[in-house]
């Protein structure tokens, strides 16, 4: 039995502002499926900058996150408990929680009018509609990044780092253990809802557990080293360094 | 003949706008759309084909280049149908059951259009009975589905089941970041395309058609 205190025990609810969400050109190239080195050209560029000021008029970006001591950690039954008997089942969520005393769980979204527009654009323009999801993909994962890294500035004022982000659906963990995830949360304030088959919407959501721990080193240790999928698009190398070394952006970290 | 040769270099630079008016001009000028379509926006496509597996063109371009097409389409696809001309082949296309990812369906599916196919697009979530239902409907020579996850691309094999009890004769193909194509054959799919461009390639292969 782990004990600890909760340090943030409250739900926080706020808007995020759409101005500091970082589109970076070379994740937006990325994805668009240009391979390392290779700039779109010129009509495809002109197109990207046109969506992505449109795009930015439609996000609503939103994030919620809490923070819960972890009970217990049950290595020969895959399963971690949070204080209120909230259990997540998973083999890789245990080894991805060893180390941690309390877990921060966290949903962001951009809302439902980006979702909306780009369906609407794939039944006119797909390439378009393609662009804008591409344009939205890149923007809700620098918003979990960034709520991550107002976690970890928020608990580090306590002595506390974090770990790694795991999100049901990737690195094996099952999807239906986003239920667990959202009852630890009030997605409701967030208009974001799960489907019978669990998938968010709307879509451009994330929602992550993180672990928190008092020993840097211990939280650092990056789960995808051990990982057999080395062409996994998930991959994170030293994430943890950068987070915590970083001084320029991160501050007092 | 110049009016082809425009055109296809409209489809090639993935000019919307310029590709339907040309279309509606070639129209005018009495040339039949089997001809616009074949030797001008089909022709184009080719090109972008070519260069798609050259590395000279990704996704993006590939998909103006459709899009392209699908503008000269729309002023030809009421005189092909009122002239008899059969599309390259049917296809009814579908994310899985429980999965609401729709990107590379889309882009198949745009990309199929653009290779002279008609798309019956069912969208997401599709449940096994609304692809057989739409197959018959359509009389569709391929069922495509899609699925992104680990969790719902094992749907896949219940729609196959399906087909194969009701003995629709569509050809399967499938794709998908979790697909494989060893999973392809596992689950008794005719064919696997790793990205959209592919697709296009395997639908045709499994048609028999070579050009």
């Amino acid at each position: 039995m782990k004990s600890s205190s909760a340090i943030h025990p409250n739900l926080v609810t706020k808007p995020f502002n759409k101005e500091d969400l970082v589109l970076d050109p070379l994740e937006v190239y990325s994805l668009l499926g240009y391979p390392d080195g290779k700039n779109p050209p010129t009509k495809v560029l002109t197109t990207l900058t046109e969506l992505h000021s449109y795009a930015l008029e439609l996000f609503q970006p939103m994030s919620q996150y809490t923070i819960a001591p972890i009970e217990s950690v049950d290595f020969q039954n895959h399963t971690v408990t949070l204080t209120g008997e909230k259990t997540f089942l998973g083999e890789g969520i245990v080894e991805a929680l060893r180390y941690s005393t309390q877990a921060a769980i966290f949903l962001v979204t951009l809302g439902h009018p980006i979702v909306e527009e780009i369906e609407r654009m794939n039944r006119v323009d797909v390439s378009k509609g393609f662009f804008l999801d591409v344009l939205s993909s890149v923007a809700v994962e620098n918003l979990a990044e960034q709520i991550h890294l107002e976690i970890a500035r928020l608990v580090f004022e306590d002595g506390w780092y974090v770990g790694h982000r795991y999100s049901p659906g990737f690195c094996d963990w099952d999807l239906t253990q986003q239920r667990v995830l959202f009852s630890l949360l009030k997605s409701s304030l967030l208009s974001v809802e799960l489907t019978d088959h669990c998938m968010m919407v709307p879509r451009k959501s994330i929602s992550a557990i993180v672990g928190l721990g008092r020993r840097r080193e211990e939280m650092a240790i990056s789960p995808c080293g051990n990982c057999k999928r080395t062409d996994c698009m998930a991959r994170r190398e030293d994430y943890m360094n950068l987070l915590y070394q970083s001084e320029g952006t991160h501050g007092s970290l | 003949m110049d009016l082809f040769e425009d055109l296809a270099t409209f489809v090639i630079e993935g000019n919307a706008p310029k590709t339907k008016e040309l279309t509606t001009q070639a129209v005018k000028e009495g040339l039949s759309p089997k001809d616009i379509l074949e030797n001008g926006l089909l022709a184009g496509m080719k090109v972008v084909g070519e260069k798609f597996k050259r590395n000279e063109y990704y996704v993006p371009e590939v998909l103006m280049s459709a899009r392209a097409v699908h503008a000269g389409l729309e002023i030809l696809e009421p005189l092909l149908a009122a002239a008899g001309v059969e599309p390259v082949g049917v296809v009814v296309i579908g994310t899985v059951r429980g999965d609401l990812h729709d990107i590379g369906k889309n882009l198949v599916a745009m990309m199929l259009k653009g290779a002279g196919f008609r798309v019956i697009d069912l969208g997401v979530n599709v449940p096994a009975e609304k692809f057989l239902s739409a197959a018959r409907n359509h009389n569709a020579d391929i069922l495509a589905m899609s699925a992104l996850l680990t969790t719902t691309v094992v749907n896949m094999k219940e729609v196959i089941e399906l087909f194969k009890r009701d003995s629709f004769p569509a050809k399967v193909l499938i794709g998908g970041a979790p697909v494989t194509e060893g999973f392809a054959r596992q689950i008794g799919a005719d064919g696997y395309a790793r990205n959209a461009s592919l697709a296009v390639e395997a639908a045709k292969k499994l048609l028999g058609i070579t050009a």
